[in-house]
């Protein structure tokens, strides 16, 4: 009897705390999203599933133990390596095109970065979190998961798992959030400016630019190097057009790979005692913020453009909300706001994808900046 | 560091990421002149679905040139 006793006291059944079972809730609602809203699915389902495995007792699953997925969060995100690899994976799928055809839209996936900022100073000021930590929570502002993990990760590792989750269900958000932003910030006659085609772009350039950004990126913000210089091999091996092995593995399985480990272990730091602090609720809060400044920006940085740009070179200033990155989803955000409001006259989606790929490079270098003066 | 520090920092940022997008949207508008993308003259399709649209509309008539003016 004794030895039944005893085993049933080892079980994690009897060490189950309350805190434990409201992550098991917290756990549900992200698995659920995932599932049924189709919110972030390939994140969130790997999140949500280490966020059970870390608030299971005695079983060593999270990420601040010393089981299986310690080791995986030890060796793939405390050392920077997997957020690097996701980019590189995400260089392969993307097309920058969209992008070098009209070079201006650089500056409206710089602005919209605002976000980040106005999130960091909000945090610092506001709700006291120290600098390293109000800047990892900035960076949720620049709509990009692994670069909000790679940079938590450095700055304040202990909040990794409540920005990682807000990061990427703002992302599933960005249908909802962004909409009333652009309402609120254009006028119907700006929404109805249909931009012209943009430049066609050469494979040369193509090839041309992911070794050219690479490199000056790098060598001004050395700290966004890992993000930048991945992020650029990978769009190398996609757009050469020589190494057809290297890019489909890149951005395929490799790249699934590294999500299964890198959604599990940001999941698993997800343990009630980590999680369920009045921090969370607060970085809850500011992802919202930031995500809004920074829809909010790359609009008004499009306006104030079309002050200076002549009448047949306008841009319509909704695609400035797309530079918050969330690729391809705040591309498609845009399209359908502008063709609903236009009736289907004005389809912006091309001219979205600018700012959209933009947005990228600019939180990469962001946090590149918020490392180098913080860490 | 004191409170203002951050608020230097976050400028410091911003200006730094402005700087380099604009920076790389300059070059990036230099190479794309440098090497334009070479507008092919003999695109089958594009002549064969010319060829075919006009034939329609004025039939008996013979393509022989088309070019594109921008």
């Amino acid at each position: 009897m004794d030895t039944v006793i005893n085993l049933l006291q080892q079980s994690g059944l009897a060490n189950l705390s309350w805190g434990n079972w409201i992550m098991f809730i917290i756990a549900g609602v992200l698995i659920y999203l995932a599932i049924s809203r189709q919110y972030e699915p390939l994140l969130l389902i790997p999140i949500g599933f280490g966020a059970i495995l870390a608030n299971l007792p005695l079983g060593e699953m999270g990420s601040y133990d010393n089981g299986i997925i310690a080791l995986i969060y030890n060796s793939g995100i405390k050392t920077e390596l997997l957020p690097p690899i996701i980019f590189m994976g995400v260089g392969v799928l993307t097309d920058f095109r969209p992008l070098l055809g009209r070079p201006i839209t650089f500056l409206l996936g710089a602005a919209a970065q605002l976000g980040i900022f106005a999130a960091a100073l909000t945090a610092f000021y506001l709700l006291n979190f120290n600098m390293k930590e109000a800047a990892s929570i900035g960076i949720i502002g620049g709509a990009d998961g692994p670069t909000s993990i790679f940079l938590a990760s450095q700055l304040a590792p202990h909040l990794l798992g409540p920005i990682a989750v807000a990061a990427y269900s703002y992302m599933s958000l960005v249908p909802i959030i962004q909409p009333p932003i652009i309402r609120l910030l254009t006028s119907k006659k700006e929404r109805n400016i249909d931009m012209p085609q943009a430049r066609p772009v050469s494979q040369t350039a193509a090839i041309l630019f992911p070794i050219i950004t690479g490199t000056l990126a790098s060598l001004a913000v050395p700290s966004s190097a890992p993000l930048m210089g991945m992020l650029m091999f990978g769009n190398l091996i996609r757009e050469c057009g020589v190494t057809e092995r290297l890019k489909k593995t890149a951005g395929g399985a490799l790249i699934d790979i590294v999500t299964i480990f890198l959604g599990l272990a940001v999941g698993a730091t997800m343990d009630a005692g980590h999680f369920l602090t009045p921090k969370t609720l607060g970085i809850l809060i500011l992802g919202a913020v930031a995500f809004a400044f920074s829809t909010a920006g790359g609009v008004i940085f499009a306006k104030i453009l079309n002050i200076f740009l002549p009448q047949a070179k306008k841009i319509n200033p909704c695609i400035g909300a797309a530079g918050v990155s969330a690729v391809p989803m705040a591309a498609r955000v845009v399209q359908k706001f502008v063709s609903e409001q236009t009736d289907g006259r004005v389809n912006p989606l091309m001219p979205a994808m600018g700012p959209n790929v933009a947005g990228v490079i600019g939180s990469a270098v962001a946090a590149g900046v918020f490392l180098t003066l913080l860490k | 560091m004191g409170p203002q520090n951050l608020l230097v920092i976050c400028t410091s940022a911003f200006a730094a990421v402005f700087l380099l997008l604009a920076f790389l949207s300059l070059v990036m508008r230099i190479i794309i002149t440098v090497f334009p993308k070479q507008l092919s003259k003999d695109d089958a399709a594009v002549f064969a679905a010319v060829a075919t649209t006009v034939s329609t509309v004025y039939p008996g008539t013979k393509i022989t040139r088309f070019e594109e003016i921008k």
